[in-house]
Formats: C-alpha cells, structure tokens, sequence
C-alpha cells in the first residue's frame, strides 16, 4: 500500500529552541497523499505550512517524525528525483533570463541534454512565461517572476509539485491563470500538494484539504467531508407571480430575479413556509437546496473550535 | 551529475565575475604591474627583478583578496536571498552544491588571476626575451595557494556570518604566511602545555609560504622537483580537507 504514496509522514514534529524559548512549528504531523491527488495545504500565517514543506525537501531537519517523498526517506536526494518545488517569494539571479534559468534547472533535474530545448519550451508555455522569456528576470514583475517560478517547477517534468502560495501577491487576472494552470497540470495526472491563503482557489480545485493551525493539523479530508450543512437553503421558481414574489420577500433573507426564475433564500425555520406559499399560488418550483459551508467558513469554524491550549503550546 | 555540476559552476561564476570587487582587483593590480614593468627606473637586472616581485605579489594579493570576498558572503547570500531553495529541492546533495559554488567562484578569481599572469609573463618576455620555467611555475603555485585560502574561506562561511569570514580568513592567511618564523620561535620559548598548544596550532595553520616561490623567481634560484611535489600535495590535501569540512558542515545546516 505505501507505494501509493507520493507524500507520507509520521509524527512529524519541528521544535526551534532558542536560549530564551522553545517554539514548537509543527507538531505530530501525520499526512498519507496518494499520487495523482491534489491536496490543499491551509493555515494562516506561522502556522506551519512552510516548515512543513521545508522538511519534506529537507532543507530543516525534523525534530522528530519522519518524512518520505514516493517511499523514499526525504533525506536523501534521490527522494527529491520526481519533485518540482516552487517557493514562496521566488527569488532567482536577477541577470538570467528565464530561459537560461530555466535550463540550468533541466541540468539539476536531470534531465538529459539533447530533451533540454524541449523541456524548458513546454514548461515556459505551460507557465504562460514564453513571452518574456528572453528579458532579464531582474526587469520582470512579481506576477511574471511567478509564472517563472512554476516553469522552473515544471521543467523537469515533476509527477509531484510542492507549491508554496504560488498565487501570492498575483493580481485577479494572473490568479486565474495560476488556477487554470494547476487544474491542467491535475488533469494530466500530477500530484499537486499546494501550500494556499486563497480558500476558495483550495477548494476549488483540490482533492482533499488539509487544515494546519498553530502547528496541528486539525483536519484532513476532502472539502465535502470538511463542510458541513448549514441552515440556509436555495430555492429556484418559476411562474412566480407578484403576490407570490411579495409573500416570499416576507419570509425569505433574499429574493432576486435570474431571468423568469426567481431565486430566494431562507433559513430552516421558514423553508416550509416558503414552499407552502408556491403551492398556494401555482408557482413551480425547480429546484430546492440545503447550502453547505464555504471552505473559509468550514476553516474558521474548526479553528475556532480548537482549545486555546492546544497541545502544541502544551508541548511548547 | 556532472551536468548538474557543471551548471551550477556555471551560475556561481557568473554570478562572481558580476562582482565589483573583482573587477577593482584585478584592473589594480594589472596597473601596479604594468607600471612596474614599463616605467623604467633602474638597470635592466634590477628592473626585471622589480617586475618579477611586484607581479607575484600583486597575482597572490589580487587572487587571495578577491577569493576571501567572493567566496565568504556566498552562502550566506544564499540562503539570505532565498536562492538556494530552487537549487537544494533538486535531487542533488548539498555537497554537490557547495563544491560547485566554490568552484565557480575560484575559476572567476582564476580568470582574473590569469590575466594578470600574462601580462607578467608578457612583460618578462619583453625584458629578456625569455620566460623561464620557475616564474610558470611560482605562478601555479601561486593558484594553488588561492585555492586554499578560498576552501578556508569556505569552510569558515559554514559557520560565520560573511564578516566574520572574511575577518577570520585573513587572520588566519596572515598567521599561516608568519608561521614558519613566528609561531616556531614561540614554540622553542615555551615548555610544556603552552609548548604542545603552540605546535599543534602551527601544524594546524596552513603554512602559507610554502607556496610562495618569489625568492627563488626574482633571484634565479632553483627549486628541487621534489620538494615542489611535496608543497603541491600538501596543498592539494589541506584544500580538500577545508572543502570536505565544509560539506559535512552544511550538510547538516538547515537552511
């Protein structure tokens, strides 16, 4: 079974001691990614993202715990041999174009000399980067300098991509692209384990998420499994006459027009009211939903609801 | 792998010819030693004598100066500036990387370094007409010697900040360059512990004058074949025991 994992760590657990305090950053981490999946990596600022991530590369050592990338312990370099990483922030030497930075990564990725050409076309393309990439990387924006983050990712030809918010500080537009990006690269069949502040482009297009707070991981599932029903429903009508639509507006939060369909909301209490108010004068309706949760209130509501002496503070 | 090295020699010495100290270095000491060589004070033997110390010792100053600033600040640059991530998440080891690193810069100093030594050469020539072999090889020597200052450089730079790199590198040149005089007189007027202590930390020090063989240029000595192989071997062994220290030192650094 553990060939089936592209990411897998016991208890991993990071601890930065200093001589006035003990910080713990990540505390018994234990996550199972399957290889194809596309996992959402979410918590706020400090909570543990990016040391989770530094120790799957193996940039820090894990206080306890163990990591393995496909089976391989992340110690060792070869287990890195399928892994395209894009950080956080990317910085890259501001005198290289993109397309040289991005050879001399085909070089370190391994990939053989006479399919470097290509490799680094395809991922300048697949990034979106191949119109700029012969300009300096010192003379492009943050948006640009992004797109050329996730080329040098891509250019080895990865089956796992570790992405550390690869849409911060993109602006509306390249966000979407950074989002149409990724859903291609999941269609194709990459494992994607994407590090994210943006919850609605998380769940959007993720497989499962994974909810890190304070250094815990207080939720792992798929955003179905970590939404729950909430107490407001959608109903969509038809032949909805005035006396209807003036009755509904009384009983219902909201009520607007989408073409000849009226769409109102309400809550539980009033859901019957409002059907029994069609009934009563012909109107059909189409459609009747309970809403679920958004995926940023399903965050806040498991992070609220975790003890403020969490065990880590406790390990701390 | 060596695809993966030769690229990041690649990026290192590219970004080191970048750097302005070397630039100054070495037109400073192309000047000193063009100087030298054509402004004509002295009798043809004295003059060529000049142009021989003046050169050898503006090649080590330029070389060994430019080595310590490049290669102190490089890692620490690196991890600073984030630029070590995309690299480190290659499946290559850090050892790789800090090897190449080194590498790169060295060959920057080396380019510069070269430079210098053709017009040195150059001039010798224009003067006697002749290059003799010693002043080739007081020149490799010299290389060699930069090449340890740098592995030392390196190795400090796994443990201290770039300033204290490179305060403690040219400590360390000028202790190992006083060594053979200083240090064993110490050693002869101490007993016991101060004695041991002394001793161990001379034959710890890189003895630096080994390398040098401007004496023997600028006064036509020679120097034995094999006493030549010995300076060679143990610099070739001190500089690979800096750069292997530093490899099992950043290794297991986080960054």
């Amino acid at each position: 079974m553990q060939a089936h994992w592209a990411i897998r760590t016991e208890r991993l657990t990071k601890v930065y001691t200093s001589r006035k305090q003990t910080h713990t950053a990540v505390y018994d981490l234990s996550l199972h990614i399957a290889d194809g999946e596309t996992v959402g990596f979410i918590g706020a600022n400090g909570a543990g993202k990016t040391t989770t991530i530094k120790m799957l590369l193996h940039f820090i050592t894990p206080t306890q715990g163990r990591a393995w990338l496909y089976d391989i312990p992340c110690e060792q370099p070869r287990a890195r041999q399928k892994v395209g990483y894009m950080p956080e922030q990317p910085y890259f030497p501001r005198y290289l174009t993109p397309r040289e930075l991005l050879s001399a990564h085909a070089a370190l990725a391994g990939v053989p000399a006479r399919d470097t050409t290509h490799r680094v076309e395809v991922a300048l393309e697949l990034a979106r980067a191949d119109a700029f990439a012969h300009r300096p990387i010192g003379k492009l924006s943050k948006g640009m300098t992004q797109r050329v983050a996730l080329a040098q990712a891509l250019v080895g030809d990865p089956q796992l991509l570790i992405l550390d918010e690869p849409a911060s500080g993109l602006d509306p537009v390249s966000r979407v692209e950074m989002r149409n990006v990724l859903q291609a690269l999941k269609e194709h069949g990459k494992t994607i384990f994407l590090s994210s502040h943006h919850l609605g482009e998380v769940e959007r297009i993720c497989d499962r998420v994974a909810i890190i707070h304070r250094g815990r991981l207080l939720a792992f599932g798929t955003p179905q499994e970590l939404t729950q029903p909430t107490d407001r429903y959608v109903l969509i009508a038809e032949n909805v006459d005035s006396k209807a639509e003036k009755a509904l507006r009384s009983c219902c939060e909201q009520v607007r027009w989408e073409g000849v369909q009226l769409v109102a909301f309400t809550n539980s209490a009033r859901v019957y009211d409002s059907i029994q108010i069609l009934r009563e004068t012909n109107a059909r309706l189409v459609c009747l939903n309970q809403q679920r949760e958004t995926l940023e209130e399903a965050y806040l509501r498991i992070v609220q609801s975790t003890p403020a002496a969490s065990p880590v503070e406790k390990a701390a | 792998m060596l695809r993966a090295f030769i690229a990041l020699v690649k990026l290192s010495f590219l970004e080191a010819v970048r750097r302005q100290v070397l630039h100054v270095m070495v037109l400073l000491s192309l000047v000193v030693i063009g100087v030298a060589g054509t402004v004509s004070f002295f009798d043809l033997g004295v003059q060529v004598k000049i142009v021989k110390d003046t050169g050898m010792v503006m090649i080590l100053l330029a070389g060994s100066l430019s080595v310590v600033f490049l290669i102190s600040g490089a890692l620490f640059h690196d991890v600073e500036q984030r630029l070590v991530y995309p690299v480190l998440a290659r499946p290559i080891p850090r050892g790789l990387y800090l090897f190449a690193r080194y590498t790169g810069a060295l060959s920057a100093v080396y380019v510069g370094m070269t430079l210098m030594a053709l017009t040195l050469l150059l001039l010798l020539w224009i003067h006697l007409r002749y290059v003799s072999g010693l002043a080739v090889v007081a020149i490799a020597f010299t290389y060699l010697e930069v090449a340890l200052v740098g592995a030392l450089a390196m190795l400090l730079s796994t443990f201290f900040t770039p300033a204290m790199t490179a305060t403690l590198t040219l400590f360390l040149y000028l202790l190992g360059s006083l060594k053979m005089g200083y240090l064993q007189h110490l050693a002869e007027r101490n007993t016991g512990i101060a004695k041991w202590a002394i001793t161990t930390i001379s034959a710890a020090l890189p003895n630096m004058e080994a390398f040098r063989f401007k004496d023997a240029l600028v006064h036509d000595l020679t120097v034995p074949a094999n006493y030549l192989l010995l300076v060679a071997i143990y610099g070739i062994c001190y500089t690979a025991t800096c750069v292997a220290i530093s490899i099992w030192n950043f290794g297991r650094r986080e960054v």
